[in-house]
């Protein structure tokens, strides 16, 4: 896997980005930029273009589905929500979602996720 | 209030405080046991006595429920409880934090999100519905007495009636109990009741 690109992580907990971070760090990549809300998510991939979006759903000022509306056609965007509802699933991936993962999550479930959406 | 019954809404009960247990103990990473699984339908009224007074030194996580059902959703634990859940969140050893910073109460209100879903999860696969949750909150103990309250005023009417789900977890290796609690009105027991 590729370790060299971009990560976009956006969540309103900043416990969660920090865990997401060290996942990642820990396989290697290096380069991140975090959004703690879905506003912020949408102006940094503006600004930065991501290689790769991490992405929650229930977040202030505008949804991850919210957020997939305005960059999904354009992202690699992975989900990883607590909400497991297989409607939720649907309308992610329907709005440009290439993965949806379901928090918690085992480690290299989450590594194994990005492998797969990164082709 | 309305007629439910009571085996129907317990089977939602246990296996929505099995998957939260599972969901636990993925997070603080140790064995998790249910010591209390119920679901109990009460008037609106009286829910704030049901869903017991949190003392002075508890840590309360609260979230309410935005779409599908009204209700609202919280974690009580006391403060030694969740110094030592905040370590087993962290991989730490505990005993190590002493006290909470920012990060550390996002990791607490992190943790209801996730039970919360979880258990409205295995909810919705019961009752064929969906339902969402606001972004947790950490409030003191008197901060949420009176959000309830106002809550309770302002929506019950003299006959409506809630049902409350009540988990209580266990660690046993570092003697933390969770109450995890999730009240919905009763639209949420009729649903359940025709699925």
């Amino acid at each position: 896997m590729n370790t060299d690109i971009k990560v976009l992580i956006c969540d309103d907990s900043a416990f969660m980005r920090k865990v997401l971070r060290d996942i990642l760090e820990g396989a290697g990549f290096s380069n991140f930029i975090e959004a703690g809300t879905g506003k912020e998510a949408i102006e940094k991939f503006g600004a930065e273009k991501p290689d790769l979006v991490l992405l929650d759903i229930m977040m202030p000022e505008a949804s991850g589905i919210e957020v997939l509306q305005q960059i999904g056609a354009e992202a690699t965007a992975l989900v990883i929500s607590a909400i497991g509802q297989e409607t939720m699933v649907e309308d992610a991936k329907k709005n440009g979602a290439k993965g949806y993962l379901t928090k918690p999550f085992e480690n290299d479930k989450v590594l194994e996720e990005i492998k797969k959406v990164l082709g | 209030m309305i007629n439910l019954s009571p085996e129907v809404i317990q089977q939602a009960a246990d296996a929505g405080s099995k998957k939260i247990a599972a969901a636990f103990s993925r997070l603080s990473g140790s064995p998790v046991d249910v010591t209390v699984s119920r679901a109990v339908p009460v008037p609106l009224a009286e829910s704030l006595k049901k869903l017991g007074e949190p003392h002075e030194h508890s840590i309360v996580v609260y979230a309410q429920l935005l779409e599908g059902i009204p209700g609202a959703s919280v974690l009580l634990l006391s403060r030694d409880n969740a110094l030592v859940l905040v370590d087993l969140l962290n991989q730490k050893e505990p005993g190590t934090t002493a006290v909470m910073k920012d990060i550390d109460r996002s990791a607490i209100k992190e943790t209801l999100n996730i039970l919360s879903n979880s258990y409205m999860n295995s909810l919705s696969e019961s009752a064929n519905l969906n339902i969402g949750l606001d972004v947790p909150n950490m409030l003191s103990p008197a901060r949420f007495s009176t959000i309830i309250e106002e809550l309770v005023e302002k929506d019950a009417g003299e006959n409506d009636t809630a049902v409350l789900f009540e988990t209580v977890l266990t660690i046993t290796e570092h003697r933390i109990d969770a109450v995890f609690s999730l009240l919905f009105n009763e639209r949420l027991a009729a649903l359940i009741q025709e699925s």
